[in-house]
Parts: C-alpha cells; structure tokens; sequence
C-alpha cells in the first residue's frame, strides 16, 4: 500500500515538473511583458514584476500597427476557413457519395500529392501569385491555399461513416444532392467540420513564410511577420518584444482553453501536424 | 414494341449526371490543386533540370544535371543537409522518448488531467515566430533565464546565440519542446488503444509495473512509436520557422546552421538563383517522399494485426 | 396508381438478383413481397423507388414510363428497415422535411406534419429527436414521413424485422389501417410469410430473384403453384414425404409405407414425387383409410392438440380434433382431406394435384 502511495506522488511529480517546463515559456513572457525596462535588465530575474506595467504593450502599439497585423491575421484566417471550408465539404461530398468513373485513381492521385511539401512549391506559386498581380496582398495568402487534400481526407472519411440510407431517403423524401449535402450531411458531421476548420485557422494564424514572402508593406503584414519585423523596428527590448509575441499567442490560447477537446482528438486522427 | 434500356451497373457510365455533377462538386477543390500544387511541382521539377542559360534569347538551352552539380558542390548545400540530418536525428528520438514517458503517466488514472493536457499541448497551437522569440530572451546571455539558471548549478554562462558552437543546441532545445506535444497526443491515443485486458491479467500475474512497462505497454505501443518517428523526421525536415526569431532571419549566428529549407530560400528569394533553388527543392522533396514511403510500409506491417 | 413491372432484371456483376420480372400491382391494393433472403426483394423495391438503375426492363406508373427518373422525381415515399431518420432533427422536422423541400409554406407543413403524427399516434413525441424514441415510435414516424408528401405510392422495406414479436403484430394492423385510411399503392417486403399473410392483399413470392407466385394469400395457402410455395408457407411447416407412384398409390422412398391415394392417371407409374399435406388436413379414423400410423408425442397447444406421427419410417405432423383420444404409442388409422394435400413432381416442383 506504501508503495503505491509513493507511486502516485512520484507521478504527480514528473508530470507537475514537466507541465511547468511546458509553459514556463508562456508565463515568461506574459511576466516579462508587464515588466518596466530596468526591472527586465536585471540579475537575478524576478518571478513577479515588481511594478506592474502595461506601458509595454501601448508601446508595441503605438510603434507598430499591431492591430492593423490582427485585423489582418482575422481577415486571412477567416476567408482561409471560409474558402477551404466550402472546396472541402464540396470535394468530400463527392469523393464519398457520388459515383463517377475513376473516382478511386483521381483520389488516391491526390492522397499522393500530399506527400509533396509546401516549401518545394514556393517557387513557382510566388510566381503565380506574382503572375496575377497578388504580390504584397491580403490575397495572396488566401488564395493558394484555398483546397487542402488532408482536411478534404479527413472530412470524406467522416461523410463514409453516415449510412446510405440516409442519403437514398433524402433523395425520395425528394432532396436533390445539393440539397441532401446541405441539410443533411453536414448538420450530422458539424462536430468533424468545426475540428477541420479550427485546425485549418490555426495554421493560419501562425503562418510565416508565405506570408513573409509574398508581402513588403507593413499594411499588409499578418502577425507573425509582422512581429518578426518588429525586432529590427523595436531594437531589442525584451520586454516590448514580449508584449507583442503575447498579443500573437493569446487569441490561440484562448481558442485552445475552449477547444481543447476537439483540438486535441482531430490531431491523434489525423496524425499530421496542423 | 417495348424499348428496353441497357445499361451497365457495375461501372458508372459516362453520362451528364456522373459526369457534370460531380465534376461541379469537385471544380473548385481542384482548381485550387492543380494551379497550386500539380503544376507548381512539375514546373519545379523542369526547373530544377534547365542548364545552360543564353542570356540574348533569354532561354534555356538544354536539360541537364547542371544545377544538382552546382548545389552539391555548395558548401552551404552540404552544410544545409548535414545540419537538418543532425537536427532530425536528436530532436526526434529525444522528443519521442520524453514523449513516451509523459504519455504513459497521463494515461493513469490521475486528477487534474484537463489541466495537464492543457499545459502540455499548448505549444501545438501557438505561432513558432512568437514563442521562438520568447526563446531568443530566455537564451539571451546576460538577462535570460536559462543562463541564470545555470549559473545557480555554478555553470558558466552560455553565449547560445553568439556561439556558433552553441547554435544547434540551442535550435535543439527549442525543437523539442515544440514537437513535444504533438508526440505526446499520438502516443497517448496509441495508448488508449490499447485493450485495458492486457494491464489486468499482467497484474493479476503479479507483474511489477516496469516491468508491465517494458513487456506489455512498450511492445504494443510499438506501431505507434514508429509512425510518429517518422512523422516527426519528416516534419523536421523541413526545419526553418524557428531559425528566423532565434538567429534574425540569419541561419545561425557565423552562417553555419544552414538547413535544407533555408538553403532553399535563401536561393530562391534572396539570390533569386532559381535553377540551384528548385534542385534544393526537389532533393527536399525526394527526401519526405523516401521518407513517406518507409512511413507506409511501416503502417501496411504493423497494420496487419 | 398503378404500377406495371415488365421484364425487369438487376445484375450485380455475376449475381443475378432480379431476373426477368414482370408483375402488376394495382391501384389502392396493399402487396406483399415476400422470400427467403438475398432472393432480390430489396432490389426490386429499390427498382422501383429509383435507388439503384435496373439492367434492363421497364417500371410505369400508371402507364408512365419512369425507369430513368432519378428517386426525388419518382413520387414515392419508402420506409427503410433501419428508419433512417435524420439524427439532428426533430420528429416534427423529420416528417416536414419533404414538405420543406416541395417549397410549402411552414405553417403549412407544420400543419400536415401534426395532421400525419395524429395519424400514427405519435403527436405526444413531435419535440422529440429520434434517438429519444423507441422503435416502434421511431416506425411511425418514418410511416408518417414517407406519406408527408402524399406519395402515389409507399415502399415498405421489412420495417418491422426490428421490433419485439407483440410491437410487430399491432404495428402491422397499424399499418393495414394506415394504409386503408390513406389508400395508398403499398408495396410491403418481408421475410415473415404470417405477417406478409396478415397484412396483404395479395402476396408475391420470391425466389432467387424469380416471382413463384402472385395471388392472394389464401389461394398462395390453398392452392399453391408449386413445391417451394407449399413449403415456403403454412405454420408448422407443411409434412413432406418423397417416394414413387405405384398402382396409383403413394409408396414411400424406403418402401416403408404404402398411402392409398387416388393418384390421376396422367402420373406415371414409377415417378419421383413428393408428396405434401398441411398439419390440419390429416384425419383420424375416416371413412376412407390411407394408412395406418403410431402415435409418437402429443403437444397441446392452447386448443388444439398436435400429435406427431410415425409414417412408416418417416415422421409428420397434424392436428387432432377436441373429441378425439390419443395414446402416445397407439396405431390409429389415417386419412386426408380433399383440401391441402399435393402432389409435386421431386425433380421440378410442378404440382400435379
Ligand atoms: N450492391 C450490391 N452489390 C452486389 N450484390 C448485391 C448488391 N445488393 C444486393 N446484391 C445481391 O443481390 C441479391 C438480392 O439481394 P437483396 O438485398 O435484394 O435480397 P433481399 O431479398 O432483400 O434479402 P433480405 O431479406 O436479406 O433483405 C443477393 O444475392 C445479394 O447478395
Ligand atoms: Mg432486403
């Protein structure tokens, strides 16, 4: 009985240990964000700022135009969610309940391409995007990324499991496919089109080297890059820094304390990296 | 007379219905893939092989090598794959092996799961740019918090940035922490796959829990293990965010942690060498294809019980 | 409606589940399609609900020619073995939803949509998902969905096959009574001869995609076209014995035992037959004896009693009259009625009386 007893507390306590290492580099940088510059400069490092300050992140504001990169970042990522969410649910729908000829080679085609990483395809597609006059546009990070093969993947999965009878009484109930997909498919597979859709915008959000390419105008930065090149604007100083790398991060941290679940289960599916 | 119609119901048949409709369905998915994807790879996969640029034409001469010689005589290139390698090559196991570990203790019966999931899966969510600049002031060398830390373990002060010697490493660190979650969450589910069955009769034989460990939980746990091995060298193969907010944009402090994908945009975009660019790309590409292969060899074997 | 079948066929690529197929059901009548399974009865009502294409053939609906409609233009309503109600809407919304795709008004349909849940007895539930109700509950309302849209005709698919034995006969007599009051073109599968016997006007039945018989269940019981449909209906299962034709007389396979039957002369001497006799159609002490017989147990069964007979080596069942005593172990004479005794050639099953 003793033993188990010193099991547990020693499970507790690599866990606790290891959780902390987890997200000390959050906490880091929330408490260093509320720090004055003197008190950041200094050894040994306080846990606590010994003046609370939020001159940081008006700063971070004022010198950069960080809520022009948000309401950027937003734009992207809704239209992102928007445009691959309609091409997936369409493409799904047909690769899974439609019959036509070579439906299977034309899939496995695609689940071939998947294989081909993003970054061997820079080259031409900054072409294309420069090609249609995209160049240093919010559109040219929406536009190339409105199909994606995984989330169409996953969803055609989910639409397999629903039962054919359900398709074959929507269509004597009288529902053409349009409207079975509609009314039908996807109110039953919400739960699977919400997990995609998140994923899809945090992918997003926390783009960096597209976006760094394809833009030059800071009106037309999203947050990451934005932050990125607010390191040579800023100068180092830590704590502004910090103000704005927490102003990138929270909204996903928040989306994560809500979404957790859902988050989580669609990733151990998927087995592929958001 | 009755008019009988025939038709063949094995295969769908080319008519305006399996034909047009579906075609409606899938237009704007694969629009978007073929502008995107397919012609983008073969382009570069053409580029990649065009040689002998005549500058009055305005035209490539030939198909050739030329370009794949070029890189591979690149020290940089040389350099590129040799740091991706060794980047791979410790992030992943060690990553994979804290992972199992934590992933084995979350999977008890404990309190407080949601919480810990919670701090063990946030990195998974949050911008690479943005925490990889919090890494660049907890590595910083007179103020950060890691060299502090090591001076109370009375060790000297680690210039990580500055360092050459000390770049890797300190790429290393940061990459395992974020690959982190990731590994967990599929090992975890791994586990939970695992029928509960096994861990009863294995205690009713009066097995110590290592030893449940190592005969029960590790071997069953095995497929899992390896898909997300491969998984994660494949992810860290394509290592380049992360050098941006640590090194400025610059692959290392002296131009020495070059990877793969950095190499690759460092000709693309910044010397605009567009033929040495697409042969990094496609040697980047021949790589995760390699890769991706043993990967569904992998799960075709395990697979098979 | 009226709906005429002419030679139609399905194939599933060697599998032939419905083979030159040609029947007639009229209007307002309540048929029931009925065979052992994987004899193509789904087939051929998904056939005719537009679900899957026939290789060759044709369907009229009255006279109109719809093999090649799609199922949302064909008019009908089904209801499906499993229901298939849509999981995320309400049983009210479930039976609107048919309306809501013909583009009526929402008061409207809600309207009809109570009108048919009263019809089915089940506008207590109307609030309900489908996973709330039970499955007699969940029957109704997919009952009452496929009339939403005052279909010419409605397709049964076994929709009782999953409910307990005494759901399934009140929900049949809900059916028969949904269908009398509505008038609707019905056509109902099963597997159940009794429920198909029940419920319908007249029974199709099936075998290996063939139709045996198409009459109603009376005559299919008195009168049956061949062996497979003696023995395919009749509960206990008709008595069967095989053996030859001697001197107008029945003699068992083994020669054990000799029935005196009339045998017409247009049977010839010495033909493999089989002969079948329902349990009630065996008679106790006749006028006219046909053998003698053992008596080897005896079942009462509310008020009948069921006695099993040795018949030479062979053993057969019938039932015995209120008045009469039986040992077990007595040899009692035996006889047959005019009614439910046939003679069927053993190799094709033609019936020759
Ligand atoms: N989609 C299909 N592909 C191939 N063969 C099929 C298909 N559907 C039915 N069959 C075959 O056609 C035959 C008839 O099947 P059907 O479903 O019509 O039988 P059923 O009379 O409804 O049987 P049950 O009482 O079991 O429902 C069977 O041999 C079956 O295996
Ligand atoms: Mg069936």
């Amino acid at each position: 009985m003793k033993q188990l007893q010193f099991g547990k507390i020693l499970i507790y306590l690599l866990l606790i240990v290891g959780a902390i290492t987890m997200v000390f580099p959050f906490f880091w940088m929330f408490i260093s964000s509320l720090k004055t510059a003197a008190e950041v400069n200094t050894t040994p490092p306080t846990l606590w700022p010994s003046i609370l300050t939020f001159d940081n992140f008006i700063y971070a504001f004022e010198t950069a135009p960080f809520a022009r990169y948000f309401l950027n970042s937003v734009i992207v990522a809704f239209f992102n969610v928007v445009l691959t969410g309609i091409t997936t649910i369409l493409a799904a729908f047909a690769f899974s309940r439609l019959k036509f000829p070579g439906k299977e080679v034309l899939f496995s085609l695609l689940l071939s391409l998947m294989m081909i990483p993003f970054e061997m395809l820079i080259i031409t597609n900054y072409t294309t995007i420069a090609d249609l006059g995209l160049i240093d546009t919010l559109s040219a990070m929406i536009i190339p990324f409105t199909s994606s093969i995984f989330y169409t993947y996953i969803l055609r999965n989910f639409f397999q499991s629903i039962p054919d009878s359900l398709y074959h009484s929507a269509r004597i109930d009288g529902a053409s496919n349009w409207k079975y997909l509609w009314k039908i498919m996807v109110p039953i597979a919400k739960p699977a089109i919400i997990t995609i859709l998140l994923l899809n915008a945090i992918s997003s959000w926390n783009a960096f080297m597209w976006p760094m390419l394809v833009t030059n105008t800071t009106n037309n930065r999203t947050l990451p890059f934005g932050l990125y090149a607010f390191i040579s604007e800023s100068g180092v100083r830590y704590e502004v820094l910090m103000a704005a790398s927490t102003i990138v991060i929270l909204p996903m941290v928040i989306l994560f304390l809500f979404m957790r679940k859902s988050i989580v289960s669609s990733v151990a599916q998927g087995g592929t990296k958001g | 007379m009755k008019k009988f119609i025939k038709r063949d119901i094995d295969k769908p048949k080319l008519t305006i219905r399996t034909f047009l409709e579906p075609l409606l369905f899938l237009a704007p998915f694969l629009i978007g893939i073929i502008i995107f994807t397919v012609y983008p790879f073969i382009n570069v996969l053409l580029i990649s092989f065009q040689e002998g640029y005549n500058f009055l034409s305005q035209q490539f001469l030939s198909y050739g090598l030329e370009n794949y010689r070029m890189i591979f005589q690149d020290e940089n290139f040389i350099n590129s794959l040799k740091n991706t390698g060794i980047y791979m090559f410790t992030v992943v196991p060690i990553s994979t092996a804290l992972a199992i570990i934590i992933a084995v203790l979350l999977n008890q019966k404990i309190k407080f799961n949601g919480v810990f999931q919670t701090a063990y899966f946030l990195p998974m969510v949050t911008s690479v740019t943005a925490v990889g600049l919090v890494w660049k002031w907890m590595y910083n060398f007179d103020y950060g918090i890691i060299n502090y830390l090591l001076t109370l373990f009375n060790v000297d002060a680690i210039n990580w940035l500055n360092d050459p010697k000390y770049n890797m490493p300190a790429l290393i660190i940061y990459g395992i922490w974020s690959i982190l979650p990731f590994t967990i969450i599929l090992l975890l589910s791994g586990l939970q796959n695992i029928n509960e069955q096994y861990y009863v009769a294995a205690r009713a034989d009066g097995a110590k829990p290592f030893r449940i460990f190592r005969r029960i939980t590790v071997p069953l746990l095995a497929p899992t293990i390896g898909l997300v091995l491969i998984i994660n060298i494949i992810n860290t193969s394509k290592v380049f965010d992360e050098l941006f907010p640590l090194f400025n944009g610059r692959p290392g402090s002296a131009y020495s942690l070059y990877t793969v994908v950095y190499y690759l945009y460092d000709m693309f975009y910044v010397k605009w060498e567009l033929g040495p660019a697409a042969a990094s790309a496609t040697i980047l590409f021949i790589l995760v294809f390699i890769l991706t292969m043993i990967q569904l060899f992998i799960q075709r074997k395990w697979s098979n019980y | 409606m009226e709906i005429n079948i002419n030679n139609l066929t399905k194939k599933f690529g060697t599998t032939t589940a419905v083979n030159d197929l040609s029947m007639t059901v009229e209007s307002g009548k309540l048929v029931a399609l009925l065979g052992p399974s994987g004899c193509g009865k789904t087939t051929l009502l998904n056939m005719i609900s537009g679900i899957i294409p026939s290789t060759t053939g044709q369907i009229l609906f009255d006279g109109k020619d719809v093999t090649n409609l799609p199922p949302d233009r064909r008019g009908v309503g089904m209801v499906f073995q499993n229901y298939a109600l849509y999981p995320h809407m309400t049983v009210l919304e479930n039976i609107c939803f048919p309306l809501e795709i013909k583009k009526i008004p929402k008061k409207e349909r809600r309207e009809r949509a109570m009108e048919l849940a009263k019809l089915v007895h089940i506008e207590d539930f109307v609030k309900r998902k489908p996973a709330q109700l039970s499955g007699g509950q969940q029957q109704r309302v997919a009952i009452a969905r496929a009339l939403a849209k005052n279909p010419d005709i409605l397709l049964l698919d076994e929709p009782l096959s999953n409910l307990d034995a005494k759901l399934r006969i009140e929900m049949r007599e809900e059916i028969r009574r949904i269908q009398r009051d509505t008038n609707v073109t019905t056509i109902f599968v099963t597997h159940d001869q009794e429920e198909a016997s029940s419920i319908a006007d007249s029974v199709a039945l099936f075998k290996l995609g063939e139709i045996q018989q198409y009459e109603s269940p009376n005559e299919l019981y008195d009168n049956p076209a061949n062996a497979f449909v003696a023995d395919f209906l009749g509960a206990p299962p008709i008595n069967k014995l095989y053996g030859v034709v001697k001197n107008r007389k029945f003699v068992l396979a083994d020669e054990s035992m000799t029935l005196d039957l009339e045998i017409p002369h247009s049977v010839e001497d010495g033909k493999q037959v089989l002969l079948a006799f329902r349990a009630e159609t065996i008679r106790m002490n006749p006028e006219k004896v046909s053998t003698s017989a053992t008596v080897k147990e005896i079942y009462t069964l509310g008020r009948d009693k069921l006695a099993i007979f040795n018949l030479g080596t062979k053993l057969v069942r019938g039932y015995v009259g209120e008045d009469i005593e039986l040992a077990i172990g007595e040899r009692v004479q035996v006889g047959f009625k005019q009614k439910g005794i046939f003679l069927f050639d053993a190799e094709t099953g033609v019936r020759y009386f």
